[in-house]
């Protein structure tokens, strides 16, 4: 075989079936073909998912047409790029016994292989969507009443997939630099570390608010629910959380508008009066990054805006005296209440939770000042947005 | 170890080729891609000079007088060194086994992945159970949320 940089599609796939049934033997052919663009596919490819509300910053619609679509890609290149360099930079380091010109290895022999071991994430990744997307709706709930089976499976699966993605990566490293196995475990554990920061800087842009599971419960999608329980049954004192994408950037440029879903917090400015349960090390971590989230974090539509007249009457809103139009709010999250109309002060805004039964509970916590308002959430149907929410979550009002 | 793809061979296998320690078939295999590649026939060419120096090397006996003046000395060094290997056996074998481990997993990925799936959930299900473990375990939505955030 010629040593063009070439990879016909037919190839990649036979790639793929040889490094997950033998890779010791597969990777060397990979090294030596050196083309790029099987394993880039498969370096951004799972990145890309976990990037792919980036469409839903600042823009409420796509400025350009497919811009949903080609956002995500460039946050993906760059995390991808910057992991697999920080391994790079370790394990050269480590080669030339300290000295990065003493090595051999190569960036670009890297990226040819370094795709592949990544296929275990992959596969973890579409086997997770096929089970959430085809598998009955009542095995679903099962997954959730047999908590201690299913637990075990996940602790022996999580550690599996892990040493089996380790194994790809040792292979993978051994066909660039010429070291010790522990080296490479090394630099493939320690390069990621390394870039851990500017990686980490991405989520001060768009990342995850843990809200509670009962407020977004009227928009995720019905599939979605089936999997998760919104009762206090798992663990009693707790209320389940769910991660909701936020863009935490689009209120510095511009002041939140009708209709927003937005992220705000329950109590003023100061020490969290929530007593709930904060632990465990990623949470910590998070914490750490963002200190402004307190745990105390809700999700609600803006429905008043500074100035405005608001009247809430038999469960609609009227704003300035024009009932509001809410095609987004499905009949069994509507609720009957009525309040003294006002007027929202000059920085004020009236929100109202998603599910309209929650709105007795919290009445004299429905105007938040713009102080306590620091994200909105991203509800965009593409490029996977229509598989998370409902379709009534992207019903917006004409006009 | 037969090949679907033509490329060059290590220096590692043409070794062993030249010390006729492979397979028969990967013994024709190499000595067929050798008689049409120049690159692996002059890396072969070069560590046949290199063996044929070795084996040309001639060492010499110790003659009986060297051997009885240090008769007493090597005997004392050998039982220390055996009585330090005892000592170091538990150790040496675990990273003995660990090492054989580590290869077989490297060859063997997908047999390795069940059977740690397996090891972990069965010590997992039975920890949990046996220590009741089962109302401080985290709610399967948190550890969902662990695991993905690790991925």
């Amino acid at each position: 075989m010629e040593n063009t940089g070439r990879l016909s599609a037919r190839e990649f796939l036979e790639d793929i079936r040889l490094v997950v049934t033998s890779p010791a033997s597969r990777f060397p052919v990979i090294q030596e073909r050196r083309a790029l663009w099987g394993s880039l596919l498969l370096l951004i490819g799972p990145e890309y998912f976990a990037f792919a509300w980036w469409g839903g910053i600042f823009f409420d619609h796509d400025p350009v047409p497919g811009y949903s679509f080609i956002i995500p890609i460039l946050p993906a290149a760059v995390v991808a790029l910057l992991k697999v360099f920080g391994v790079h930079l370790v394990a050269r380091l480590l080669e030339g016994r300290g000295r990065y010109t003493r090595g051999t290895g190569r960036f670009r022999s890297l990226l040819v292989v370094f795709g592949y071991a990544g296929i275990p994430q992959i596969m973890v990744i579409v086997l997770g969507l096929l089970l959430i997307a085809l598998i009955p709706a009542s095995l679903g709930s099962a997954f959730l009443n047999l908590r201690v089976i299913v637990i075990s499976l996940m602790v022996g699966l999580s550690i599996g997939i892990f040493i089996w993605h380790l194994i790809l990566m040792v292979l993978a490293l051994r066909t660039v630099y010429p070291m010790r196995d522990y080296k490479s475990v090394i630099a493939i554990i320690g390069g990621p570390l390394l870039v851990a920061v500017p990686t980490m800087s991405l989520m001060l842009i768009a990342g995850d608010a843990s809200v509670d599971l009962a407020q977004v419960k009227p928009i995720l999608s019905e599939r979605l629910l089936h999997f998760m329980s919104a009762e206090e049954t798992e663990q009693p004192g707790t209320k389940p959380k769910f991660p909701l994408h936020v863009d935490w950037i689009v209120y510095r440029f511009k002041q939140p508008q009708r209709f927003d879903l937005v992220i705000y917090r329950r109590t003023p400015a100061g020490p969290s009066q929530n007593k709930e349960r904060r632990s465990g090390l990623m949470i910590g971590l998070r914490t750490l990054w963002m200190p402004h989230l307190k745990g105390d974090e809700a999700v609600g539509r803006i429905l008043g805006l500074p100035g405005d007249r608001i009247e809430l009457i038999g469960g609609g809103v009227s704003i300035n005296g024009r009932p509001l139009q809410e095609p987004y709010l499905l009949p069994e999250y509507q609720a009957s209440f009525s309040y003294e109309p006002g007027v929202l002060g000059a920085s004020d805004y009236l929100i109202l939770p998603e599910d309209r039964h929650m709105v007795a509970a919290m009445a004299d916590r429905l105007v938040v000042p713009r102080a306590r308002i620091f994200g909105r959430a991203i509800v965009r149907k593409w490029p996977v947005g229509w598989f998370w929410f409902r379709s009534s979550a992207f019903a917006m009002p004409a006009g | 170890m037969p090949r679907s793809e033509t490329r060059h061979y290590s220096e590692e296998e043409l070794l062993m080729h030249l010390l006729q320690e492979e397979t028969p078939e990967a013994g024709e295999n190499i000595a067929g891609h050798v008689r049409e590649c120049g690159e692996c026939n002059a890396v072969l060419r070069e560590y046949e000079l290199v063996v044929a120096r070795i084996l040309r090397w001639g060492l010499c006996d110790l003659s009986a007088e060297v051997w009885d003046a240090d008769r007493v000395r090597l005997l004392e060094q050998f039982r220390r060194d055996q009585s330090w290997l005892e000592r170091r056996g538990v150790l040496r074998t675990l990273m003995r086994g660990f090492e054989s481990t580590w290869s077989y997993a490297l060859e063997n990925p997908l047999p390795t992945l069940g059977y740690i799936v397996v090891a972990f959930a069965f010590a997992s299900e039975r920890t949990i159970t046996f220590l009741k473990l089962d109302r401080v375990v985290p709610a399967t939505s948190e550890v969902i949320e662990i695991i993905r955030q690790f991925f």
